[in-house]
């Protein structure tokens, strides 16, 4: 079987992440993992990231925003809400 | 659910937004609050992704959605109803940008030698086998929130619409008139400059652990 090096790994780190690779490429890609530990260092932080990324941004909007924008609209809008 | 001898019931939230647009078309006004309570976290999600700032956000929400409900007796559907509401939410976004800012002056190939130089692979540490808890510390959501802002908008509006929103990488090629690569190109540049922001500081947090 084909093996890749650290390079190509880098160049579809983001297509294995985001599930975009053909089985064949999948499992080159994990077959590198398993033998370079800085490879799996970096996809496994690169992981984390998206992770913790998307916890910090899940933003609640200001309370009483829908309000306000409810008003907003129904000053704003000629038919009646 | 509908039971024998009652008249069925439908909920206005079990509606698709575009029969909604065609009650809308008939005359129906109650609509819109259907439409606010779908949409209104979302597309303030992603004009705070792009300004970091809830006061501006806010008003991009509120222009985004009275442009939205002026226009919307004349959308004819041939896009669909959220694609539409995206659009207008990154072009009022990008209108609020240039209304602060100016002009900008980096150009994107700059940028994109700037990410590339600041991403170059680190050595390995295993910060990212840590529990979440530990790692979602108040300095960490600082640093990552510091990072996002440093982002350049071309890029903040990919991460906010791929990784925050969790739009396909098509999707947000076409709301930004970008080809799937150049997408996935802008996500991952992004991805690596925030991971490098973590990892120095979670390098320097475990030091001599
Ligand atoms: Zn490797």
């Amino acid at each position: 079987m084909a093996e890749i090096g650290c390079d190509q790994f880098s160049n579809c780190l983001i297509d294995f992440v985001d599930g975009d690779l053909d089985q064949v490429q999948h499992a080159l890609v994990k077959d590198h993992l398993e033998k370079c530990p800085l490879c799996e260092a970096l996809m496994e932080s690169y992981v984390k990231t998206i992770f913790i990324l998307q916890k910090v941004n899940q933003v609640a909007p200001p309370k009483d925003m829908a309000i306000r924008l409810r008003q907003y609209l129904q000053s704003k809008l000629p038919s009646s809400l | 659910m509908s039971h024998l001898g009652n008249e069925p019931k439908t909920e206005m939230s079990d509606l698709s937004d575009q029969e909604l647009v065609a009650l809308f078309h008939q005359g129906n006004q109650e609509v819109i609050d259907q439409f606010l309570q779908r949409y209104q976290t979302r597309v303030y999600r992603l004009a705070f992704g792009i300004l970091r700032n809830p006061q501006d956000a806010e008003e991009v929400i509120q222009e985004v959605f009275l442009r939205i409900f002026r226009k919307l007796h004349t959308f004819k559907g041939e896009s669909s109803f959220s694609s539409w509401l995206y659009r207008v939410a990154i072009n009022t976004t990008f209108m609020k940008i240039r209304e602060k800012k100016g002009t900008e002056v980096m150009s994107l190939e700059e940028v994109e030698r700037l990410l590339d130089q600041e991403s170059a692979k680190a050595g390995a540490t295993d910060w990212a086998r840590r529990p979440d808890d530990e790692l979602l510390s108040e300095e960490a959501i600082g640093v990552i929130t510091d990072a996002m802002e440093k982002l350049p908008d071309e890029f903040k509006i990919v991460v906010t619409l791929r990784d925050i929103d969790g739009l396909s990488t098509e999707e947000v090629g076409k709301l930004l008139e970008l080809s799937p690569a150049a997408v996935k190109s802008r996500l991952h540049r992004a991805r690596l400059f925030l991971r490098k922001r973590l990892e120095e500081f979670y390098r320097q947090l475990y030091e001599g652990e």
